[in-house]
């Protein structure tokens, strides 16, 4: 499903490069419930905005699916993330001026899915999330973990076949943050292909396959 | 999506309701001026358009041209030429003349000086006046019709059909009855022509004789054509020539004709119309209303841009899930217009709450009605519609052009407040430095042409209209009695009023062309009385009986435009006399008219040819109100008939200024709005400001700079802005008050105060503005702030 090859990334900062991922190879199959673990600044972040195509790299090769992601323009490559891929964020990113339930019909409403069946939609996640009687509730009133909820709901809301998800437990006691592992777990299950990054072992236990970064490199092991 | 929009756009402005609100009253106030002036413009385009026929409604002028003595001027045609060119032109299917003339209309109790307007009875079959009462076919055609609005029957009979019922009115010397034939209905305030008393055209032989109907000298009367159907009226004015060359001297005399809705705005035809226009005004208008819309604009684009840090992660978020450029664009731009759409309905209920204000200031009479004017609508629509795509437009192209990676990670540099806020801040205040430098100048002019020396004491002088003109009995024994009264200290009679329009002017013999002199008829008390101060020779004499028709006074400006050397004793020809004058004494120079135009020069001579038209009476400080029913009693006791009318000199000297003063007040408006706009922008766009600060101003707090160091520190920041607002405002405002002030014979020096006060008053003004939230900070506690770091 996914191929990086050499991907390398470094910013301009006057006349020196800094880098932060290096020459990084990695296939990635369909269904995968994959952790990138690595201390802060390793690259973790800026690999899965490569991967989610937010960012660009700077050298290297990309093929998502079938698409050579980086000989691709602007326009076509969000049309791809915004067919296949789904974001989970540590700090949730939830649209404080929406309900629950209009947060969740955003992404249906930019992919101009018709009003009814984008209803019949929103209920079916509200029911399988169980948060049917939060829907009419706006961010500020949610605990972080029923945010985070909503956050993955959104994420798969639109059926993607991935989903990338940036610490989605930093910011939740322990508690809240296996539930929502276990909700990942049984995505993974259902064949979504999920892919996190975080610093928590106990997290990654979750995952099949871990993969280590340190100062912008693979390494087998931290 | 539609609607998703319009929720989330509600939610957003609920959410940054203090934004909202500055952004909506800004927005309103601008909109309101551009309804108000809407109003004012589209009654100066539309005038006189409720005539059915207006496409063949004509106005017949004069055009006299006589190069030598630089003479180019219009009046309405000649008396005569009605008939003559509907008898001579195939194309004319009908005619009207009106003539207005001013006398006494009595019911038998009260009776007041009023306009009569004069017409031939075609008038209702060509213009449009409906009737409340009477025959239009038939209603002029008694010779003592009258025709009275609506207004005029409320004030004379109450709310009566005042069909058949008679008022007595002077025409000349006699008194004459006349009945009530038809009542028209009030007036539409876009009409050019407008009446109180309307009566039958050959009454005007009461007043001015037969000759008048025949004169072709210098009798003329507003004329209208109805054209046929398919008539060209280029070729109508062709043939004028041919048709008048029998009366006229064609060499000098053109006739032109001018459509309709041509005449309230055509400078040429201000003598036409009762109420002429000037589309200067409509300009002027325009321009400020669209000043004062674009500083609301301005503060919309800079409180948007300095919102947009909040907006950021909204923004990245939605980007994400999938939310393209435009469609981002499209919420942004849908916020702004429903927020220019609220403004548009607060502008409206504005606009009906200054309307009375903005009328006085145009001295108009509109009315804001949507329903009946369909046009202010769409134009508050459009206004709306150009306003929330242009102040929304930038915004929108800015903050949907966020890249989600960089806000998202906190990479995100903020946009803040920039360069691009910064010079709309500059431009706005400049056009406030402007508008204050216009009205302190503008002030000052006024001040200096109402309290210039006008070389007579205006004060506690009264003028009374003589309204029995031509009995010179009624004017002496009135004299003798008034004289007796120990408050009034002198009493003069004129045949002009100084303060008027009618003046008798006469070419001065200096071999140049145009070089005139106005000309009053006085009598032996008039120095005395109104205080004018003799420089040279002597006053009349009573007692001196050449004096009567050989002597005359004139002024110091004569002195000098004909060059004397000695002024008293040269000889001068006048002509209406046979005999030459003497110039007994001069006078030192005295104003007449408005301190717009140049002193003249001015010749008073006594002959009692020319009647009485104004009494001239100095009264004592001491019990003016005794005094003037004192006046007016002894009136009434020789003509009670005949109403009294008065006014002090100095208020009708200062009601010359009338003009001049509704400009100030307009401008004055106008700037106290654009302060007022530009100042919630700027509380806006400081709590903006301030708050991209607040962890510097902490920082240094912990570091130990004082409250007052912060405080300077932050004020400092907005003081820039002030000085190159000036460095704008003050240049224009300069020049555009030179050309103002050009318009003066009489006029001031700009001087330093228009730039001192304009520039304390921005600076105050922004100061006092960005003090609150720049004091709030500087009291801040700073480990409230870094807490959260």
């Amino acid at each position: 499903m996914i191929q990086l090859k050499d991907i390398t990334r470094f910013y301009k900062a006057g006349s020196v490069n800094t880098y932060v991922l290096r020459r990084i190879n990695l296939d990635i199959r369909e269904g995968e419930h994959i952790c990138i673990m690595g201390p802060s600044g390793a690259g973790k972040s800026t690999l899965l905005n490569i991967i989610g195509m937010l960012d660009e790299a700077s050298e290297g090769e990309y093929r998502f699916l079938d698409y050579d992601v980086h000989g691709l323009k602007e326009k076509q490559r969000s049309q791809l993330y915004k067919e296949f891929i789904g974001f989970v964020f540590q700090s949730y990113h939830l649209i404080d001026e929406l309900t629950v339930y209009e947060n969740l019909e955003t992404p249906l409403l930019y992919k101009k899915i018709k009003s009814s069946r984008r209803k019949s939609m929103v209920c079916d996640t509200l029911d399988r999330f169980q948060i049917v009687g939060k829907k009419d509730l706006f961010p500020s009133q949610l605990s972080g973990g029923q945010q985070q909820l909503v956050g993955i709901a959104r994420a798969i809301i639109a059926e993607p076949k991935l989903i990338l998800a940036d610490e989605p437990t930093g910011n939740l006691h322990s508690e809240e943050g296996k539930k929502i592992m276990e909700l990942f777990t049984r995505l993974n299950e259902e064949g979504v292909t999920i892919i996190q990054a975080t610093h928590s072992e106990q997290n990654a236990a979750y995952s099949k396959r871990i993969i280590y970064l340190r100062d912008g490199w693979l390494v087998d092991k931290l | 999506m539609f609607f998703n929009y319009l929720k989330i756009s509600l939610r957003n402005l609920l959410k940054y309701r203090g934004y909202t609100f500055i952004n909506t009253v800004s927005l309103s106030l601008g909109i309101t001026f551009c309804m108000l002036v809407f109003l004012y413009v589209n009654q100066e385009m539309t005038f006189d358009n409720f005539h059915t026929e207006k496409n063949r409604i004509h106005s017949v002028l004069y055009h006299l041209v006589v190069p030598d003595y630089n003479i180019d001027s219009y009046g309405g045609a000649h008396v005569p030429a009605g008939p003559v060119i509907l008898g001579n032109l195939p194309e004319v299917e009908n005619f009207v003349r009106l003539w207005d003339y001013r006398d006494v209309v009595s019911d038998g109790t009260n009776s007041r000086k009023e306009l009569l307007t004069f017409a031939d009875s075609s008038l209702f079959r060509i213009f449009n006046f409906p009737l409340l009462y009477g025959d239009s076919s038939t209603a002029l055609n008694r010779p003592d019709a009258l025709v009275i609005t609506e207004k005029t029957a409320r004030r004379f009979f109450g709310g009566e059909n005042p069909l058949g019922r008679t008022l007595t009115i002077r025409l000349g010397r006699e008194f004459d009855e006349f009945t009530i034939t038809a009542v028209a209905a009030d007036i539409p305030p876009n009409s050019s022509i407008r009446f109180d008393f309307l009566l039958p055209f050959l009454r005007i032989k009461d007043i001015q004789g037969n000759e008048f109907f025949t004169d072709w000298s210098y009798q003329s009367a507003v004329t209208y054509l109805l054209l046929t159907e398919n008539a060209e009226p280029a070729a109508v004015v062709s043939k004028f020539p041919e048709v008048i060359k029998n009366y006229l001297d064609t060499k000098h005399y053109q006739y032109e004709l001018r459509t309709l809705n041509q005449i309230h705005l055509d400078p040429n035809c201000k003598l036409l119309t009762h109420l002429s226009g000037d589309i200067t005004n409509s300009y002027i208008l325009s321009a400020i209303a669209a000043l004062v819309l674009l500083i609301a604009c301005f503060n919309f684009i800079n409180l948007s841009i300095g919102q947009s840090v909040g907006r950021a992660t909204e923004i990245g978020v939605r980007k994400v899930v999938g939310a393209l450029r435009s469609q981002l664009m499209v919420q942004f731009w849908m916020e702004t217009l429903v927020l220019s759409f609220i403004s548009l309905f607060l502008g409206i209920a504005l606009a009906e709450l200054f309307l009375p204000t903005f009328n006085s200031l145009t001295a108009r009479e509109l009315q804001l009605n949507l329903i009946d004017n369909p046009a202010l609508l769409i134009a508050g629509l459009a206004v709306c519609l150009v306003t929330g795509l242009l102040a929304g437009g930038y915004p929108a192209v800015l903050l949907s052009g966020f890249e989600p990676v960089d806000i998202l990670r906190n990479r995100f540099k903020t946009t803040g407040v920039g360069i691009l806020n910064r010079s709309l801040v500059i431009i706005q205040f400049a056009l406030c430095v402007f508008l204050i430098f216009v009205t302190v100048v503008m002030s000052r002019q006024i001040d200096f042409m109402k309290t210039k020396e006008l070389g007579f004491n205006d004060k506690l002088l009264l003028s009374v209209e003589a309204v029995n003109v031509g009995d010179s009995q009624f004017d002496k024994k009135y004299h003798r009695k008034v004289i007796q009264n120990p408050t009034v200290l002198s009493m003069s009679a004129t045949d002009a009023s100084f303060t008027g329009a009618y003046m008798m002017s006469v070419g001065l013999p200096t071999g140049r062309p145009n070089e005139s002199a106005l000309m009053y008829r006085v009598d032996c008390d008039f120095v005395k009385t109104v205080g004018v101060n003799l420089k040279a020779g002597r006053d009349f004499s009573e007692v001196l009986v050449t004096d009567r028709d050989r002597a005359v006074l004139v002024n110091e400006k004569l002195v000098e435009v004909m060059g004397w050397e000695e002024p008293v004793g040269p000889q001068l020809r006048l002509p209406d006399r046979e005999e030459p004058v003497t110039v007994v004494g001069v006078v030192k120079n005295f104003h007449v008219q408005s301190m717009r135009y140049a002193l003249e020069p001015v010749i008073l001579h006594i002959s009692e040819i020319y009647p009485t038209r104004y009494f001239y009476v100095r009264i004592s400080a001491d019990n003016i109100s005794s005094t003037l029913s004192f006046l007016k009693d002894t009136w009434q006791e020789l003509a009670p008939q005949l109403p009294f009318e008065y006014h002090f000199v100095d208020e009708a000297f200062d009601r010359n200024y009338r003009a001049e003063e509704r400009w100030h007040r307009i401008v004055r408006y106008s700037s106290i709005f654009a302060i007022l706009i530009a100042c919630l922008g700027l509380l806006g766009l400081s709590a903006l400001m301030i708050y991209g600060r607040i962890k510097e101003v902490c920082i240094r707090k912990i570091h130990g700079a004082s409250e007052i160091s912060i405080t300077s520190l932050l004020f400092k920041k907005f003081v820039i802005f002030v000085l190159p607002a000036c460095v704008i405002g003050w240049p224009v405002g300069y020049l555009v008050m030179q050309k103002w002030l050009e318009h003066f014979a009489y006029r001031i020096n700009i001087g330093t105060t228009g730039f001192i006060i304009s520039g304390l008053v921005v600076l105050v003004v922004a100061l006092l503005t960005v003090s609150y939230h720049t004091l709030k900070t500087a009291h801040t506690n700073p480990t409230e702030i870094l807490r959260h770091e």
